[in-house]
């Protein structure tokens, strides 16, 4: 019982019966004998504590008895030790198992090791042998084993040198080693000193050697790296840096008093990064194996930053109103309280990394309000209100960290006091020095690329926003001040989807100004000049908004986001010479009646809209000149002839009907691009008189929403807020425009999704109503899962219009009464209607749309004409 | 002979030296011509230069100047930016921008110096100088139609890229007279285009004549415009792709149907 409970010392590789691992595991358990044998001494030593009292504090006396008590259960352990057998499994490299043993059995003295069962042969293991002995026998006999396998070996061993191109050569040599895929050499320096005595002095000597060893696993591990065979190994292949550079500080450069270069030696041209593996030539098949499994380059990521201004309220302005969506997001108001300001108190909204002066404004899961949030910014950028201070792009290698400076240094005080010692006593130098401060914007990014896909990046960020205050004088010596720097940091972590922007906000920054005019001359007296000059005093709120976007740049040829796009297409007038505003025009209004300014039969207020933007894309010619083809439809386009390609707008009414289709599919990205750019725009916004829109002027806006879309096809996960809901005339709404829709794709949808039948309420009882209704014979529906549920309704021919139908003849009074709960169905099925449109379905409805227009204006009976 | 002592002599000489060097350091420096001087003035002291730079950001703040002062001072700074034109020194970029500037404010000036640089053809699909010209729309026309019957094979393209855009009746016009007696296909193709987008029936002719192009993408395109103009019935079928003598069968069979199909007056 007391031997049971406790955690013995095992060498070698454990084996045996798996029932072992339960009696001897590794979780210690505090034995009860041993609670009692505490129990004891602290009874027997009752006595001698109280002759202690006195002299040992109590707590002393607790720490004894403590020690006393971990002490008991490792002796017993020990005894323990002797019980358990020591085995040892052997890979052997270039010999089998056979052949050992009989070489064994054949050695006088060696021999009795083999037939005691010392060593035997695993069971349908060629290459393995099992030791079982104690340690220093086993190392002994693996010893052995070790150098009769390299008798065979010497007269095959080839010798090849590797180059690492991406790992680091220590990184992949304790790979290797830790892996025991080889003996692995290391170079190193051995140090030693002698002293020798020389009268009163004494004479020390440092000598230096460059000695190759072995890279050796720690001590109490399990496996030794003597258990490994001689060959085959690698080593390193030593180099010396002929040039010493001046060492470089990150952040600020070269050491100013560090600029010179000290040759070592005459420069050297070797290659770099080489290892030297010596084996067999199986044995180097699979250090080469290995290493390619480790040194693969690190995947590089694009950020993109951008740091904006803007007035403070301009946002609100343009109706971009952060508490309307707090209503039903988790989005925080991203104010930093200012001095004086209530600090906000943790709530159910509270975000701690609030205080630190920025916060997350939008992240991953609202997706549609970033779009609207950029451009909103966007245009305030145009209006001017906003200006973006900067727009770099930063390259980092996944995992590492990449640093941005942007701002100024500017010159400080710097005063230090000296002491020195002196025969007459103390005194005190000091030594005044002109340092400098830093000023503006550090952004320190550490981006990892993650996810299932790796389609996500974890970015690790930290910023700091230093601004000047103003200067203050604190020593005499110092004419300029010390300057006042007030400091804002931001860290934290976040995770975003790939071509996402992540923004951080909520630096406010408070600057007043104050203007005096004055009469010349008159205003420069005292006292009367007050009366004739007049004092303004104006504050400026602004805010500094910073946009992170990840792009996971492609390892295969050049990613088309890290390439300067705008410089292919900086001739077209659209993107460079006039802003991306455009007016809309009553000539641009397409599937409108003139007169009565309604949509004309046939076309619904969505289709005018739709087709307007498609008249506008064709009319500024945007899928040409935006290379839509080239970057987002190669593959379509291919089809195309050149002429095709090169004037698509103006040959469009040339094209078949299949080409047709890959044009409408460009036009369908921008039209959704055009709608990105303008979330607020709608039927009325359209009609209303010189309307202004914001129309994509590069491939970089077109990507960004073209990412979206993809998202949407590919995932399908577009965040639709979800509450609770009811049954009611809404959800039938939603039902009936899906109509037709698959209800598999729904069940794979609801699948992916993570959602429960719980989740939506009573839906699911009411479709095995229906189910059981229609078809009276078929099996009961509680085996199947709700997604095998739908699955199973829709093979047997029953879509949303179906569902709709059914539940508006069955449930008319509980549907006015709003009785039946459907959890979040109803939004799931609006997401659900967004995932499954597709590009070929956007581009068919614009096609479909254009043709009928263009039927209904080329026919006898043309109702509109002009348009 | 006293006048003819050495220190005489050399006062003398000192005189006239001084003088002669008064006289010469008193003489007007020779000015450079005028209009040099105005557009050396004017790429010193202006953004006008920047108009062009590939700096986006530097070409943004001289945009933004310009148009202001566009505003605030029209007569004038068209003015410098029609003078800048014709300047040498000036690279062709940032005359293009210039014209989409001026042709954005109607200026007329501007049309020699487009035509001029459109008959210059270095530029494939040249999107500034069609947007100029486009903005200028039928007054530009004329010139452009000169370029598409002189011009070199990029100036012609993008020629009749331009009277494609313009959409205008002189424009297609120009296009239908060019079809006939074009070289490259690729501006009989755009021709073609023109003819799609005539909506007068002499178009229909041609684009049915066009059927016999040498070129497989124009004969495509006359097809696809044809077809999509006056919806032929099926048994009314052109390959494009076919063997000439298979071509000039269909095509024949869709002139008789085409004049059959005027003749009984279908609106278009």
């Amino acid at each position: 019982m007391h031997d049971r409970s406790c955690a013995p010392v095992v060498r070698g590789t454990f084996v045996g019966d798996p029932d072992l691992g339960n009696r001897y595991g590794f979780l210690y358990v505090f034995p009860r004998a041993h609670r009692g044998t505490l129990g004891r001494v602290k009874m027997r030593g009752a006595g001698i504590l109280n002759r202690l009292r006195g002299v040992l504090s109590r707590h002393l006396l607790l720490s004894v008895l403590s020690i006393v008590a971990v002490l008991l259960p490792v002796a017993g352990g020990q005894s323990l030790q002797a019980q358990v057998p020591n085995l040892t499994f052997v890979e052997l490299f270039h010999t089998e198992a056979e052949e050992v043993l009989q070489f064994i059995r054949g050695i006088p003295g060696l021999s009795e090791y083999a037939e005691n069962g010392s060593v035997t042969k695993i069971a349908n293991k060629k290459f393995s042998l099992l030791v079982n002995a104690d340690p220093p026998t086993t190392e002994a006999l693996i010893r052995t084993i070790r150098d009769y396998e390299n008798l065979e070996v010497r007269d095959r061993l080839i010798q090849k040198s590797i180059t690492i191109r991406y790992a680091g050569i220590q990184l992949v040599l304790e790979a290797l080693a830790a892996s025991k895929v080889c003996q692995v050499y290391h170079r190193t320096e051995e140090v030693k000193s002698d002293a020798t005595k020389q009268g009163n002095r004494t004479i020390t000597r440092t000598y230096t050697k460059a000695i190759y060893s072995r890279y050796d696993a720690a001590s109490e591990t399990v496996l030794p790296s003597w258990n490994l065979p001689e060959y085959p190994y690698i080593l390193e292949i030593p180099h010396v840096d002929p040039v010493d550079l001046p060492p470089v500080n990150l952040g600020s450069g070269i050491e100013e008093t560090a600029l010179s270069l000290t040759f070592q030696e005459s420069p050297s041209t070797e290659s770099r990064n080489r290892l030297l593996a010596v084996g067999t030539e199986k044995d180097l098949e699979r250090i080469q194996g290995f290493i390619d499994q480790i040194d693969i380059p690190a995947k590089q990521i694009m950020i993109e930053v951008q740091i904006i201004e803007l007035e403070a309220d301009a946002l609100s302005d343009i109706g971009i109103d952060m508490l309307a969506y707090e209503k039903r997001h988790s989005v925080i108001d991203f104010a930093s309280p200012l001095p004086g300001e209530e600090i906000p108190q943790p709530g159910e909204n509270f975000n701690p990394i609030e205080q630190a002066g920025l916060s997350f404004i939008f992240d991953d899961t609202t997706e549609r309000l970033s779009a609207q949030f950029l451009a909103g910014v966007h245009a305030l950028v145009r209006k001017g209100d906003a200006i973006i201070k900067a727009r770099p792009k930063l390259y980092a290698l996944d995992d590492r960290q990449s640093q941005l400076h942007l701002g100024e240094k500017i010159p400080t005080f710097v005063s230090t006091d000296v002491v020195r010692n002196s025969t007459g006593g103390n005194f005190v130098e000091n030594i005044n020095k002109v340092g400098t401060e830093h000023i503006g914007t550090t952004l320190v990014v550490k981006p990892r690329i993650s996810g299932p896909d790796e389609n996500e990046v974890s970015m690790l960020v930290d910023i700091t926003v230093n601004n000047l205050q103003g200067r203050q004088r604190v020593f005499e010596e110092d004419l300029l001040g010390i300057p006042e720097v007030a400091t804002r940091n931001f860290r934290g972590q976040a995770r975003v989807k790939n071509h996402r922007p992540l923004i951080l906000g909520g630096l406010i920054k408070e600057s007043e100004f104050e203007t005096k005019n004055k009469i010349p001359i008159l205003g420069e007296i005292p006292i009367l000049g007050d009366f004739l000059g007049r004092r303004n005093s104006q504050q400026k709120r602004s805010e500094i908004i910073i946009v992170l976007t990840p792009h996971i740049l492609s390892e295969d040829g050049i990613d088309p986001i890290s390439t300067p796009k705008e410089s292919s297409h900086f001739d077209t007038y659209n993107s460079v010479l006039f802003n991306d505003r455009y007016i809309l025009k009553g000539r641009d209004l397409v599937g409108l009646d003139p007169i009565s300014r309604t949509p004309v039969e046939g076309f619904t207020r969505k289709d005018v809209v739709d087709l307007t933007m498609l008249s506008i894309v064709k009319k500024r010619e945007l899928v040409s000149r935006l290379k839509i083809f080239e970057d987002y439809l190669p593959d379509a386009s291919a089809s195309l002839s050149v002429f095709k390609r090169r004037h698509p707008e103006k040959s469009i009414r040339t094209w078949s009907k299949e080409e047709r289709q890959v044009f409408f599919q460009a036009a369908a990205i921008l039209v959704e691009n055009i709608k990105s750019l303008n979330p607020d725009l709608d039927y009325q916004d359209v009609v209303s008189p010189r309307r202004e829109i914001v129309v994509p002027t590069s491939p970089y806006h077109v990507s960004l929403s073209f990412d979206k879309l993809r998202t949407f096809y590919e995932k399908g996960d577009l965040v639709v807020l979800r509450g609770e809901t009811v049954l009611s005339e809404k959800t039938l709404e939603r039902l009936r425009v899906l109509g037709e829709r698959s209800l598999d794709e729904f069940a794979k949808f609801i699948l992916l999704q993570g959602r429960t039948a719980q989740q939506h309420g009573d839906f699911r009882k009411l479709i095995e109503e229906q189910r059981a209704n229609l078809f009276p014979d078929s099996s009961d529906p509680s085996d199947l899962s709700y997604d095998q549920l739908l699955t199973d309704l829709s093979g047997r021919g029953i879509d949303f219009l179906a569902i709709m139908t059914y539940l508006t003849a069955r449930l008319e009074d509980a549907i006015s009464e709003g009785e039946i709960p459907l959890g979040t169905l109803e939004d799931d099925l609006a997401a659900f209607e967004l995932r499954t449109v597709t590009l070929d379905e956007l581009g068919d409805h614009l096609q479909d749309l254009d043709e009928r227009w263009e039927f209904l204006n080329s026919s006898p009976q043309r109702p509109v004409r002009g348009l | 002979m006293k006048f003819l002592e050495f220190d005489s002599v050399a006062r003398i000489a000192t005189l006239m030296t001084f003088t002669c060097l008064v006289l010469v350091g008193c003489q007007p420096v020779q000015k450079h011509a005028d209009a040099d001087q105005v557009l050396q003035d004017i790429r010193d002291t202006t953004v006008i230069p920047d108009l062009g730079s590939y700096d986006e950001k530097v070409q943004r703040k001289a945009l933004d100047r310009i148009l202001v002062s566009i505003d605030k001072a029209p007569a004038i700074t068209r003015n410098l930016l029609v003078a800048t034109l014709d300047d040498s020194l000036i690279d062709s970029r940032t005359k293009r921008v210039i014209c989409t500037i001026l042709a954005k404010e109607g200026d007329m000036r501007i049309l020699p110096t487009l035509s001029k640089m459109l008959a210059q053809g270095s530029v494939p699909e040249d999107d500034l100088l069609e947007s100029a010209l486009v903005q200028l729309g039928e007054r530009s026309v004329q010139p452009v139609s000169r370029v598409l019957a002189e011009g070199n094979v990029t100036a012609r393209r993008n020629a009749a890229s331009v009277l494609l855009s313009l959409d205008v009746p002189h424009a297609l016009d120009s296009l239908q007279d060019r079809m006939v007696i074009e070289k490259d296909a690729e501006v009989r193709f755009l021709c073609v285009c023109g003819l799609v987008q005539d909506a007068r029936a002499q178009s229909l002719v041609m684009l049915a004549n066009a059927l016999d192009d040498v070129d497989v993408e124009v004969r495509r395109a006359a097809w696809g415009g044809l077809a999509r103009k006056i919806r032929p019935p099926q048994s009314i079928y052109f390959d494009a792709s076919a063997k000439p003598a298979v071509r000039s069968v269909q095509a024949q069979q869709v002139r008789q149907w085409l004049s059959v199909f005027r003749s009984q007056g279908t609106a278009l």
